[in-house]
């Protein structure tokens, strides 16, 4: 196993080069410039480029790029233009926020989803299970900007019970001493941002639930005259979970790149959101920035959830 | 059993929580006797609505959509920072109501005999929020900054037509030629050439750094300061929260006075809750969209007043004027009498926003009435077109030109804001009855500019501008300014209004700029380089507790800061 | 040698074709009552809006200044929007790309999910690496970016938008696929194939990916959904389908606006109706499929 991951380490290396050429060009190649949002009829073309040549972007391409990885290598991800600070402190300032969201949405999400895709699956075809099908697959195709709306007019405009937006009342810090004022803003966030993974966590689990308890073994635990409990909880849960724990090992951006739309509508101060204004802005460091950070989480959830599998599921051997 | 009751009871809950939502409108429709008795019954018992706001005490707080954190006057161009770099700095003179030039930091000034130098004497006394005292070399600093080679700001534009301002950029320098300090309080600028327009363009309207605290090794070390700004206007800095809000507090010795607020705080709102935000009193302020239903939701709790003014400013959909369907000016003035803006004006914005036929606002002083106003007419549309060899010649509806070619047309479209795509709604109905075959390409902001702008490879786009105070149209119509990058991305080229905005900027006489800029209203209506298509309204919701909160097209509201009070 | 293995296996396939695989499925499917309510739902759904001029009287732009934001009526039966154009013609019109959108990009996503997948899981080593390291590029692609720039390049259209969420939607599909032949790969079943000589593209395309099928049925209706509100998201940041076309996406899109909700209901529950019931029939389907599909599974 040891040797597994360090072989799976020194793969990324290429792969994080790839990823950083291939970001880079697109990054390149997208319509616009840093400069394109100022919109001012006073800002000339020259200046424009002057100010452009002053970013370096005057240099060929592969010049750019070997200038911006050994600048990254040396731990300087450049200066933000949209932000006006440098890209680590605007990456700094967004990632916590999203962290948090999303934590508590996952937690959410499995602890809501899991559970009633067993209940689910082992009730298959019940009342039960067409109603959670139901409320699931809502959750599905419900657009999280549509729910959230409709949340906010329900629970913040009309009952006046929860803020309409914000992560922190005006005036108060982003700090552990705030940490009411913080939840409070939370609740309707996170409903909404769960919902969706709760429901492919209950759809996952139950497939695969309903696939292992026909498998041989079960019937045979059953057949030893094992309690139902027993059967479900101890033997078929184990392999019924490891397509869900691929789900989680994907998570692991997710609980950094934050959901552009849930941060749109309820003014969460997040990595969605800002990568979104980042691409808007053509603000080159910082896409290229929060990209690269992304990638290398999406590297390492991989990673992780092929461990997991193979502590899962022993016969998988990994050569 | 049971089970079967659970999964009922979530479908239910499902159907009710929609119905929560929807069953709104059911309230306030007058059908029969039933709801009109409910609806009397509601005005007997007028109650005062409490007002949530209160709370929040002797604090203003507006509502705004986003900030880019360039807290520095001269680094950040967005209207929100804008707001925050207005309250903190100060610049040398400000402008009234009238868009005429009215005193700050500068108590007087004089222009020269030439035109071509402009003397500033300060107000004595002016503090920092530091409490050191503001001079002329503070003045120079902040110029000089602009013109610094290292400079990566949208500001050049400013001082680019002082005296040695490009030589100093370009290092051959040391100091600007052009830039004088006389004393402590007197500070000289002359430029290369006479412009009229140069106090309306509000070269001289940028808040003062104090050299003190900005004073730079290298760039960067300038940069560092965007998010603690510090100035001598009526608010001091307190706290940036990334995303969240800007708190700022009252500056006791601000050389005006202490404001009557303690503070005021930004907060961020994303635009779908904007209005609702207004209507629980989460907001004092905010400016919303020109439209009818925003307006509704904001005063639907009787929290909020509704301000409502013209902007300084017009919506438009640019020609290609290189490609030869649009050469013919008839061409042009087709399409705007094929299309039915009024109708449009009508039923989408519903009384904020009025038809726009030229590059003026009627806002501004050079504004002229005497303009041609294309009302919808189809049948002249279809002669103009005949005229110009575009008719109907194979009976298939679509009108075709001599050589059997179709008029069609690509309008590029964005997204960001929503009328854009109702109106081409309209457009592709109306123009397809007069023969001409509309289709529409949506992206993204950015990518629309650079096609446009950059690659110029377009038919039609829409935008919309803010105008400066002075009317002069350099930059977006004249000759020079198409050029790959410029802002005439039509390619508009007119000998006479070339002429006139050539004239403008030397003419001193304000009577005699004025029958100019209108002579190029009348240009602009006849020759149509856009498809002019609407002024919009501005519009703010306002807080009842907020008093004497002023806003006029060429004046924000912070210009007034001093004067908003608030109960609490 | 092929051959040779051909006739080997001959003996178990004839017995199969006695009744041939796919009507023991469609036979199953069909004693499925729900899953087959589904089918005709979609069916139906399909085929308005295909044929969509049939259905309605109204143009699909067609704007009307004299009825704008009507409730619904004998007119219109479903209202009309705020240039006065009828709700139900326009949803009848954008099933056509929200259908065909989340179908396609859905097809594109799991063919080469599963190829791609099922290679990497079967063969493992280098070529498992290879592949999965080239998935993790792709997952690492700023996926709106991505879009801005295609869109800018070729321009924006239905076809650009279902290679977009196509392309780059695969890496989920393939890393299940690959994740559960893995395992499948080391059971007894598998040793049996070996004895009996099989090609490996007949145990990966006969042994293999028959059990992965519910992971794949499962993961494919979930993401149609998701396609289908990609595809909304898409035009709500300015790269989807261009106006006045309508989607279900775009006009649901079209009414996230606290006054339609609370006072137009018309302008938002159809088109999220029409979504909804598409989805949950997908869902329902692809259960009644996978039940149908599984032999362990016997009635």
């Amino acid at each position: 196993m040891r040797q597994f991951i360090i072989r799976r380490i020194l793969q990324s290396i290429p792969v994080l080069i790839g990823i950083s050429i291939f970001l880079f060009l697109i990054v390149h190649a997208a319509p616009g410039s840093p400069t394109a949002h100022v919109i001012d009829p006073k800002m000339t073309p020259d200046e424009r480029a002057r100010i452009e040549a002053k970013m370096g972007l005057d240099k060929p391409l592969p010049v750019q790029y070997l200038n911006w990885i050994t600048e990254i290598l040396r731990g300087n991800m450049g200066q933000s233009t949209k932000y006006g600070q440098p890209v680590k402190d605007v990456i700094k300032e967004h990632m916590w926020n999203t962290f948090y969201l999303s934590i508590v949405s996952l937690i959410l999400s499995l602890v809501i989803g899991i559970p009633i895709g067993i209940i689910s699956a082992t009730k298959q075809y019940s009342g039960l299970d067409y109603g959670f099908t139901i409320f699931a697959l809502f959750g599905l195709s419900i657009p999280a900007f549509f729910f959230a709306l409709i949340l906010i007019l329900i629970f913040s405009v009309n009952l006046k019970l929860l803020p309409i937006s914000g992560m922190v009342t005006p005036g108060n810090p982003i700090s552990f001493s705030n940490f009411k004022d913080i939840a409070w803003h939370s609740v309707l966030p996170a409903i909404v941002l769960g919902l969706g993974s709760c429901a492919s966590f209950m759809r996952y689990t139950r497939s695969s639930m309903l696939e292992v308890i026909r498998q041989d073994y079960i019937r045979t635990a059953r057949s030893k005259g094992l309690k139902e409990k027993v059967v479900i909880y101890k033997h078929a849960l184990r392999n019924a979970l490891i397509p869900v724990i691929t789900l989680l090992g994907f998570q692991i951006r997710f609980l950094f790149s934050g959901a552009l739309l849930t941060e749109t509508v309820f003014g969460w101060p997040g990595m969605g959101k800002m990568g979104y204004m980042g691409v808007m802005y053509r603000d080159y460091s910082l896409i290229l920035g929060v990209n690269l950070f992304l990638a290398i989480l999406t590297l390492i959830g991989n990673l992780l959830a092929d461990i997991l599998y193979g502590v899962a599921d022993p016969r998988i051997r990994y050569d | 059993m049971s089970k079967k009751l659970i999964s009922l009871i979530l479908v239910l809950a499902l159907v009710f929580s929609i119905a929560l939502v929807g069953c709104q409108k059911d309230e306030p429709a007058p059908v029969g006797g039933e709801a009109d008795d409910k609806q009397s019954a509601n005005e007997e018992k007028p109650k005062e609505p409490e007002n949530p706001a209160l709370a929040r005490g002797n604090v203003l707080t507006f509502g705004e959509s986003s900030l880019d954190g360039l807290f520095n006057p001269i680094m950040g161009s967005n209207v929100y920072d804008g707001y925050i770099n207005d309250l903190i700095f100060r610049g040398l003179a400000s402008n009234n109501t009238a868009g005429d030039p009215t005193p700050m930091v500068a108590k007087d000034w004089k222009l020269s005999d030439d035109g071509k130098t402009y003397t500033f004497y300060l107000n004595e006394g002016i503090k920092f929020h530091d409490g050191e005292e503001l001079t002329a070399e503070d003045i120079e600093f902040t110029y000089y900054t602009m013109a610094d080679p290292d400079y990566t700001g949208p500001r050049w534009s400013a001082v680019a037509d002082v005296v040695g301002a490009q030589e100093y950029r370009n290092g051959e320098v040391d100091s600007i030629e052009g830039i004088k300090i006389i004393n402590d309080y007197t500070i000289s600028f002359t430029v290369k050439d006479v412009n009229a327009a140069k106090f309306g363009a509000g070269d001289f309207g940028y808040g003062i750094l104090p050299k003190h605290y900005y004073k730079f090794e290298n760039f960067e070390d300038f940069t560092a300061l965007n998010q603690k700004p510090m100035g001598c206007g009526p608010m001091k800095f307190v706290n940036y929260v990334v995303g969240q809000y800007v708190e700022m507090e009252s500056f006791d010795d601000y050389f005006d006075g202490r404001a009557k607020l303690d503070g005021v705080i930004f907060k961020i709102v994303p635009d779908e809750t904007k209005a609702a935000q207004i209507q629980a009193g989460e907001i004092d302020v905010a400016q919303l969209t020109a439209d009818p239903k925003q307006v509704e939701i904001a005063t639907k709790s009787n929290l909020a007043t509704i301000h409502q003014q013209v902007g300084n400013g017009y919506n438009y959909a640019s020609f290609n004027l290189r490609l030869d369907k649009f050469k013919d000016k008839r061409v042009r003035q087709a399409l705007m009498y094929g299309l039915n803006r009024q109708k449009f004006i009508e039923v989408v914005y519903q009384g904020y926003a009025r038809p726009c036929n030229t590059a003026v606002s009627p806002v501004s002083w050079a504004y002229t009435d005497n303009v041609n106003k294309y009302d919808f007419d189809p049948e002249k549309a279809k002669d103009l077109l005949k005229e110009a060899g575009w008719e109907d010649r194979d009976d298939d509806n679509w009108i075709e030109n001599e050589d059997g070619e179709e008029f069609t047309i690509m309008w590029t479209t964005y997204t960001d804001v929503e009328w854009p795509q109702k109106l081409i709604a309209v457009a592709k109905e109306n123009w397809k009855d007069i023969g001409i075959q509309l289709d529409c390409e949506l992206m993204e902001f950015t990518a629309v500019d650079n096609k446009t702008r950059n690659e110029r490879d377009f038919e039609m786009y829409n935008m919309g501008w803010s105008l400066s105070i002075d009317p002069d149209p350099t930059g977006i119509f004249d000759g020079a300014s198409d050029v790959v990058g410029g802002y005439n991305c039509g390619g508009f080229h007119n000998d006479e209004a070339e002429q006139i905005i050539a004239e403008g900027k030397l003419e001193m006489d304000t009577e005699k700029r004025k029958k100019l800029y209108q002579r190029w209203a009348e240009i602009a209506n006849e020759e149509l380089p856009y498809l002019f298509l609407a002024y919009r309204d501005e519009l703010f919701a306002i807080n009842n507790r907020v008093k004497n909160l002023n806003i006029t097209p060429y004046e924000t509201w912070v210009y007034y800061i001093n004067e908003v009070e608030v109960e609490y | 040698m092929e051959k040779v293995v051909e006739k080997n296996i001959n003996i178990e396939k004839e017995e199969e074709k006695i009744i041939s695989p796919w009507k023991i499925i469609f036979k199953r499917l069909r004693r499925n009552k729900l899953a087959m309510v589904s089918l005709v739902i979609l069916c139906i759904f399909i085929i308005m809006s295909a044929f969509a001029p049939l259905f309605t009287p109204y143009e699909r732009d067609g704007i009307d200044f004299e009825a704008y934001e009507e409730s619904p009526s004998r007119t219109h039966i479903l209202g009309t929007d705020d240039l006065g154009r009828d709700i139900y013609t326009r949803l009848l019109y954008g099933g056509r790309v929200s259908l065909s959108v989340g179908i396609v990009a859905v097809i594109i996503e799991v063919t080469l999910g599963v190829i791609l997948g099922g290679i990497a899981g079967f063969y493992g080593g280098i070529i498992d690496s290879i592949i999965m390291r080239i998935t993790d590029i792709f997952m690492s692609f700023p996926f709106l970016i991505i879009a801005i720039t295609v869109v800018s390049v070729l321009g924006p259209s239905m076809y650009n938008v279902m290679l977009v969420i196509g392309f780059l939607g695969w890496t989920g599909i393939a890393r299940i696929v690959r994740g559960q032949i893995l395992s499948l790969r080391e059971q007894e079943f598998m040793e049996a194939t070996e004895a009996l000589g099989l090609s490996d593209f007949r145990k990966i395309t006969r042994h293999l990916l028959p059990n992965t099928l519910a992971s794949i049925i499962v993961w494919s209706t979930i993401s149609i959904a998701s396609a289908i509100l990609t595809e909304s998201s898409l035009s709500y940041l300015g790269l989807g389908v261009s106006p006045p076309t309508p989607t279900w996406g775009n006009m649901l899109q079209a009414a996230q606006k606290q006054y339609v909700i609370e006072n137009q209901w018309w302008l938002w529950i159809p088109p999220g109706l029409a979504i909804f019931i598409t989805v949950m029939s997908l869902n329902i389907l692809g259960d009644g499929l996978r039940d149908a599909v599984d032999p362990k599974l016997k009635k």
